[in-house]
């Protein structure tokens, strides 16, 4: 059964909490809550200059996979 | 069709690694705002809040160098009208979550804001279906401030366009509510206060707002 959302294109839902909630509204979300900074000191490292250099297309790609996914939304 | 979403575990020390790398690369202060720039883009207006939780994350991570590398570039934006930026509905325009979001009717009566105006309209109003807390304001906030704050000039450019919004009567993002914080956050800002306090002040404004609200005030 598929999943009919309404706001597929909009913010909304995106930052949703609860993911495995059994709402409607929630099914099929995911990602994690802007307010949740607690992943922050869950990773540890520091950043500083170095020598490693991106370039544009590169930089973009990088972000890009660290922070997103793709998943199918069910249109189209 | 395709969308894009924010994982559920983020690799956010990978990410703001990855921007800062992208911005060393470039020899040139208009060549890093165009990777802010294509950073934003690329990650669309749905997730605009991750890219105000990346440069949040630039902050946590980065040392004072790499926060000057990223305050310098967003100085550049500031002077060049470059600071990435989404697009929110203008204030009146109606309600924002599910009347077609970012993409829908109400764009074309919609506005930019940055990182720190975007924050400061999504604590009071219905930018998502997920609200925005005072304390993740605070934090997200506090995280920003610091990060221009790495560069001087950044922040007094950020402070005058803060106050050039706030003063413009036709700007139409703000309404009395939101100008009222983003005036409160230019001006402890310029005072010198720490980002911490003056992310403090602005949660607080904020509450004694719904405070009057809540006691049938209606906000002006």
């Amino acid at each position: 059964m598929s999943t009919i959302r309404i706001d597929a294109n909009a913010v909304s839902g995106v930052w949703t909490r609860g993911l495995d909630s059994a709402s409607p509204s929630a099914a099929g979300r995911q990602g994690q809550a802007f307010g949740d900074f607690s992943a922050f000191s869950r990773q540890e490292g520091s950043l500083s200059l170095s020598a490693n250099h991106r370039d544009l297309d590169s930089t973009a790609r990088a972000v890009s996979d660290h922070l997103t996914d793709t998943r199918d939304n069910g249109f189209g | 069709m395709a969308e894009r979403i924010l994982k559920s575990e983020p690799d956010w020390f990978g990410a703001a690694q990855a921007l800062v790398e992208g911005l060393q690369a470039q020899s040139t202060l208009d060549g890093r705002v165009d990777v802010l720039e294509r950073v934003c883009l690329d990650l669309g207006e749905v997730l605009y809040p991750g890219f105000a939780k990346l440069l949040a994350a630039v902050d946590h991570f980065g040392d004072q160098a790499v926060k000057a590398l990223v305050a310098d570039a967003l100085a550049q934006a500031l002077m060049t009208a470059r600071l990435p930026s989404t697009r929110l509905p203008a204030w009146g325009a109606g309600g924002f979550a599910g009347l077609g979001g970012l993409d829908g009717p109400l764009r074309t009566n919609s506005r930019n804001v940055g990182p720190l105006e975007f924050l400061c309209v999504w604590l009071v109003r219905d930018v998502s279906d997920e609200a925005l807390s005072g304390e993740a304001f605070e934090t997200a906030a506090t995280y920003l401030i610091d990060l221009v704050s790495a560069s001087p000039r950044a922040a007094a450019l950020y402070v005058d366009k803060l106050r050039a919004d706030a003063g413009d009567p036709t700007e139409g993002l703000h309404n009395a509510q939101t100008r009222r914080l983003i005036e409160t956050l230019a001006q402890r800002w310029a005072a010198g206060e720490t980002p911490a306090e003056v992310a403090r002040a602005v949660a607080r404004a904020a509450e004694a707002d719904r405070g009057a609200t809540r006691w049938g005030l209606p906000p002006r």
